[in-house]
Parts: structure tokens; sequence; C-alpha cells
């Protein structure tokens, strides 16, 4: 499934941002361009270097990559538009990983950017009435979610806070973050009830941003002098989407579970050397539920390793979502996953300067899209 | 009245009652609901090929939450969103009739109660606590 396992090594060497914020008349191509020319100076490399450019985007629409790079340079490069949903910016990042690692290209960018969209979805053009189109709404979906966690294992309203204040705590410490605001477990089970146990604070923001990575060959590193110690290996990378299971309709947990140990075993690599896992965690049950689900701890331990800490920054454990998360670093879709992709190169380098897992050297990114698909990715420091 | 979803549900000829609208394939028994033109995601059998039945709408609770915040346009509050197993096996998202939000195994039987929906009353289907857990 990974591919990247057989084919020539594929190494981040670039990465840029802009912070993630609130909707504002910020033009994308602004957003787009501050990540891209970031990710061009930490690598090292000059526009006309890169050959591929592959734009994750959910709102923005046609052609957002060549509107917004013909401002860099029209250099002629191959250019490609990704969208899947929350993981656009991942699968930008897979795309420009299989196009080094199958050796079409030396050097590919992968930039995701989006403005706050219409939130237009197929799911509504597929002619099929809903029974309860409340029930999709993702902070319903998930409260149902939450609500069966807590019948089977006992999860209360202060465990799913906790994650909530541990990743606005992150976050806080983060400068490309939407939220920048420390909370406490009394702010966030005292903001306002969404849907069953969840509250506003434990629902991510919407908002706006770019997160570029650039990707290059051993050979592109050693022809234009790279920092190689700086060049993060991406071991695997993979994707899937839901399988229909009996289990109560939590097919979506399977899917997580199924695709974290795919993304495990094409890296080679057992999830006790994972130092760091980004997650998707739009809402808090999502950390705890998925964490179990990738097999940080059995199922039903989720909420546990949370309130003693072990998934903290420095906890001795296994730091999960050292960014701040979809809940404080924020979640504008297109940029998302390779945001997730930059924080992980920052902490493997041991550049995070703040927010640093003391000896992260092996990480994993793993992000999920409406519909729903995965998408996942290992990476490793040497 | 007018359902407000005529292709989900139909009045069941009990009471208030209602049944779900699905499709069945013959070879494999595999169900599909809705019923819709696209055919049997569970087997891959074409709507052509497929029967026409009718689900109990009976089953049993298996979470429950309280909507707190209207999200969506027409939305009324308040609003119990359930995951409820048919008897027939199908495990689908429905709203509860009634403000009580039902324990987990609690019987349910759809209904079709009245409501307003742009301007204009319509019948939509509400699943309503039967008594009794499973």
């Amino acid at each position: 499934m990974s591919g990247l396992a057989s084919m020539r090594p594929v190494r981040a060497v670039g990465i840029g941002m802009h912070p993630y914020q609130f909707p504002s008349e910020t033009p994308y191509v602004t957003l787009g361009l501050t990540a891209l020319r970031a990710a061009l100076a930490d690598a090292g490399l000059q526009w006309p270097d890169v050959t591929m450019a592959v734009i994750g985007t959910g709102a923005i629409g046609m052609a957002a990559g060549r509107v917004m790079l013909r401002h860099i340079g029209s250099t002629g490069l191959e250019v490609m538009q990704v969208e899947n949903a929350s993981a656009s910016g991942s699968t930008a990042f897979r795309t420009a990983c299989m196009m080094v690692a199958s050796g079409q290209h030396e050097i590919v960018l992968a930039l995701g950017v989006d403005k706050f969209g219409s939130g237009q979805r197929a799911a509504h053009k597929d002619g099929v009435p809903r029974l309860a189109p409340e029930a999709e709404i993702p902070a319903v979906k998930f409260s149902l979610m939450a609500k069966a966690w807590r019948d089977r294992h006992g999860l209360t309203p202060e465990d799913m806070a906790r994650v909530a204040v541990k990743n606005h705590g992150n976050a806080a410490r983060n400068p490309y973050a939407q939220f920048r605001k420390p909370r406490t477990l009394e702010q966030v089970l005292a903001s306002n009830k969404v849907a069953g146990d969840l509250t506003a604070l434990q629902c991510c923001p919407r908002g706006e941003g770019a997160a570029a990575v650039i990707v290059a060959s051993e050979d592109a590193i050693a022809r234009h002098g790279l920092d190689r110690s700086r060049a993060i290996r991406v071991l695997s990378s993979v994707s899937s989407s839901e399988h229909a299971v009996a289990d109560e309709g939590w097919s979506l947990v399977e899917m997580v579970q199924r695709s974290g140990i795919a993304a495990l075993e094409a890296a080679g690599v057992g999830i006790g050397e994972i130092d760091i896992v980004e997650l998707h965690d739009a809402f808090t049950i999502e950390e705890i539920v998925y964490g179990e689900a990738l097999g940080l701890c059995p199922m039903g331990d989720g909420a546990a390793r949370v309130r003693d800490g072990k998934w903290d920054i420095g906890g001795g454990g296994c730091a999960v979502n050292p960014s701040g998360g979809l809940l404080g670093m924020g979640h504008p879709i297109g940029p998302t996953g390779a945001g997730q992709i930059a924080e992980i190169v920052r902490q493997l380098r041991g550049e995070a300067e703040g927010r640093q897992h003391p000896g992260a050297r092996t990480a994993l990114a793993h992000m999920i899209g409406l519909g729903s698909v995965a998408v996942g990715h290992v990476l490793q420091r040497d | 009245m007018d359902l407000r979803e005529p292709t989900l549900y139909a009045p069941s000829g009990d009471g208030d009652g209602a049944v779900l609208l699905a499709l069945r394939d013959p070879a494999t028994g595999a169900l599909a609901f809705p019923r819709t033109a696209y055919g049997i995601g569970a087997s891959g059998t074409p709507a052509e090929a497929a029967e026409p039945v009718a689900l109990s709408g009976r089953g049993e609770v298996l979470v429950c939450v309280p909507v707190h915040q209207k999200l969506s346009p027409g939305m009324v509050l308040p609003l119990q969103v359930a995951r409820i197993r048919l008897d027939e096996g199908i495990v689908l998202d429905g709203l509860i009739d009634g403000a009580e939000e039902p324990r987990p195994g609690t019987k349910v039987q759809a209904v079709l109660v009245p409501e307003e929906r742009d301007g204009t009353a319509v019948l939509a289907c509400r699943f309503r606590p039967v008594g009794g857990a499973a």
C-alpha cells in the first residue's frame, strides 16, 4: 500500500506556514505565497528548482495553484490541484512524495491553502434524502460518539475537556496557531454547550491559512547542497477509505485503526517507537478514540492517558498534537494535513521552540477527510 | 397531510406508525436504506436487480444525545438525535419523538408526526420510545 518502501527515498527539506487565523479579507494568494516563500527559504532552494506543485484546497475553486503561483514566477512547472476534504493537504503531501519516490520529479511542493468557504459538499448533491440530516452535522455526529464512549468506557465530560486544555495549551506556544490562549478545565466545561457533552471549546474553529512542505530526492539534496541533517525522511504514505462494519456504525474508528496500522507497517516501525502523533481532533472525543484506535493505549484507556499527562509534550510518552491540533492550531481544511507535516518536521529537527517534545525521532501524521477517507504518513529523522 | 420525505417512509397502517422504504438483494438478503436509484452498496447490486421492501420501523436505541444549539437553518430545539439498530439489522441515525433522552437499549418505533416545514405542515418520521429495554 505504501509504495515508498520499494521506491527511492523521499525527504521533507523545507516547511513554511501562514499562521491559521479567523476568516479575513486577506486573499488566499497572500496566504499561500507566505507559506511557499518560507518553505523555500527554510530549504535553501529557489522557486525554479521546484518542478511540480501539488495544491490541496477544499473551498477556493478551480485552478487555485496557477492563479497563485504565477505571482512568484511562471516557470512551466507541473501543477496539480487535489481536493480530499479535510485530508486535502495530506493528499497533496502524499502525491508530492509519490512523484519524487517514483522518479517523476526531483523537488516537489505540497501546499495546502484555504479560505473559509460555503461548506458545499457532494453529499448535498447525491439526490438521496436523509432521515435525519441533523445527525450529519459533525458536532452532532461526534457527540454521539462521545456518548457511546461514555456508555462503553465510563468517559466523563471532564475527560474530554482535558483534551481541549492540553491542545489549547500547546497551541498557545505555537506561533502559527489560530488560538493562542491557554484554557482551564473550568473554562472548557463552562463554554457554550453544543451537543451532548461537547462544549464550544471542544470544537475546532473555522478559519483560513496555508502550509507548505517541499520534498526532494537524495540526488536533489546532494546536487543543491541542502542541509541533510534537517531533511526528514518520509518512511511511509498510505491512504484509504471506510469499510462497512457492523459495530454500531463506528466504521470511522475501524478506518483509523486500519490505516494507522498500515502506515506503521509500511514504515517498519511499531507504535511504541512513535514519539509524536498529529491526528484529527476536530472534536475532543476524536483524540481519545483515535489515540486508542492507533494503538497508543488499549481501547477505553485514552481518557486515562490524557489524565495522567502521557500525551503531553514532555510527558514521558508519545506527544499527541503538540501543534495544538485542529482544536487549538485550527482546521482551515486545505492546509490542515500539510500543517501536521510541517509541525512534525519542525519537531523532529528539534526546532519547535517553546513546545519541543524531547528526543523526538519518529512521528505519525494521521488525517481524516469527510466521506470518510484517511491518510497516514510516518516520518523519521536520521 | 403530505410526507416530508415520501421516498424514505410511508404510513404503516397501524395508528401513526411508519415503515421505512428499503431495497433488498434477492440473492444475498442484503438491505439498503434509504431506497435509491443507485442500488445496494453492501452487495453492489444495481437497483433494477433489487426488490423494494418495507422495514418495520422497529428498533432499539444504541446511543442518544440532545442538541443544545441551533446548528443548521430550520433546526428546531429541543432535539434528540439517536443512533438506532433496526430489528432488520440496519444501523441508522434518527430523531426521537419527544424531549426525553431514551437510554441505550430502549425499544423504539418509527412514527409520523406533524411538523412545519417552510410554512407548510408535513408529516416527518421520528422514533418513539415504546417502553421496555432490549
